[in-house]
């Protein structure tokens, strides 16, 4: 098996993640550490990602601070697939929770607008 | 436990000596085996085929007049992952940011720019995660007898 080291400001963070269909989802705001067991983190004790974390971090990046673990969407490490430029995700944007606030919008907001109910430059 | 809990975190010794801040934490990450060729799905930029996802932008085969080859033609392609393991803490006794990674990497285009992040992060070492004692909000301490490991980030190879 091969290994390859990366660091994870340089390699993840910020990074766009595409799911599994090519499609923008979110970026990579920050990441979540577990134990082997997947518990919490025992320094010194082998500890791994265990997930992609994307939130409301704009105010907190700016002022300081971070968002409680409540308000954070999680992405399970096990849904990566390939890592490049860009994090992809073998799971569809629409089974994930992180996805919300597109598809809220989608079915409350644009197809309330006349024409927002099909795709113009797809099928019609 | 989350990475934004150890970035910027001050690095002190066992006896409270500080060492420098925490400018990222190394990773081993498992490559699979791609039964598909290089890559799995569409890149973000181009729509092309796998070989077009080999470099990150595509556009900066042309640099390195001495030989260096730049950061853009050192991404990698897409690899098929499986977990990501923790290796260490990138430790820097200047500062506790990063630009692009240049102090860790052989790159040396542009000048002035390679110049100026290499004296910024003049110092930067990478200490195992084994080594590290506790840490607590903002602070990492390390074991009495932590070992400064070589910071260099050696892409591609077997960890």
């Amino acid at each position: 098996m091969t290994r390859r080291i990366i660091d994870a400001r340089l390699h993840l963070l910020s990074r766009q993640v595409l799911d599994v269909d090519g499609e923008p989802v979110t970026t990579v705001e920050d990441l979540e550490l577990r134990g082997a067991d997947g518990g919490d983190v025992v320094v010194g004790e082998p500890a791994h990602v265990a997930a992609i974390l994307s939130g409301p971090v704009l105010v907190t990046r700016i002022l300081g601070g971070r968002p409680p673990e409540s308000r954070w969407e999680r992405i399970a490490w096990s849904a990566v697939s390939h890592l490049g430029t860009v994090v992809e995700l073998d799971v569809g944007a629409s089974t994930l929770d992180v996805d919300w606030p597109e598809r809220w919008l989608r079915e409350h907001v644009v197809r309330r607008i006349p024409g927002g109910q099909h795709d113009p430059e797809g099928e019609s | 436990m989350i990475l934004g809990d150890l970035l910027d975190a001050h690095v002190v010794t066992h006896d409270g000596e500080e060492l420098g801040r925490v400018v990222d934490l190394r990773l081993s990450l498992e490559v699979l085996e791609e039964g598909d060729g290089s890559g799995g799905g569409p890149d973000e930029a181009e729509p092309g085929g796998p070989d077009e996802r080999e470099h990150g932008s595509g556009d900066a085969d042309d640099q390195g007049d001495d030989g260096d080859t730049p950061l853009v033609a050192q991404t990698h392609r897409s690899h098929a992952v499986g977990s990501a393991d923790v290796v260490g803490l990138l430790v820097s006794p200047h500062t506790g940011g990063s630009f692009l990674g240049f102090e860790r990497r052989g790159v040396r285009s542009p000048w002035v720019v390679s110049a100026l992040v290499r004296w910024r992060h003049r110092g930067t070492f990478l200490v195992a995660w084994h080594d590290v004692e506790r840490i607590s909000p903002g602070l990492v301490h390390l074991v009495p007898g932590f070992e400064k490991l070589d910071p260099t980030l050696d892409e591609g190879e077997d960890a």
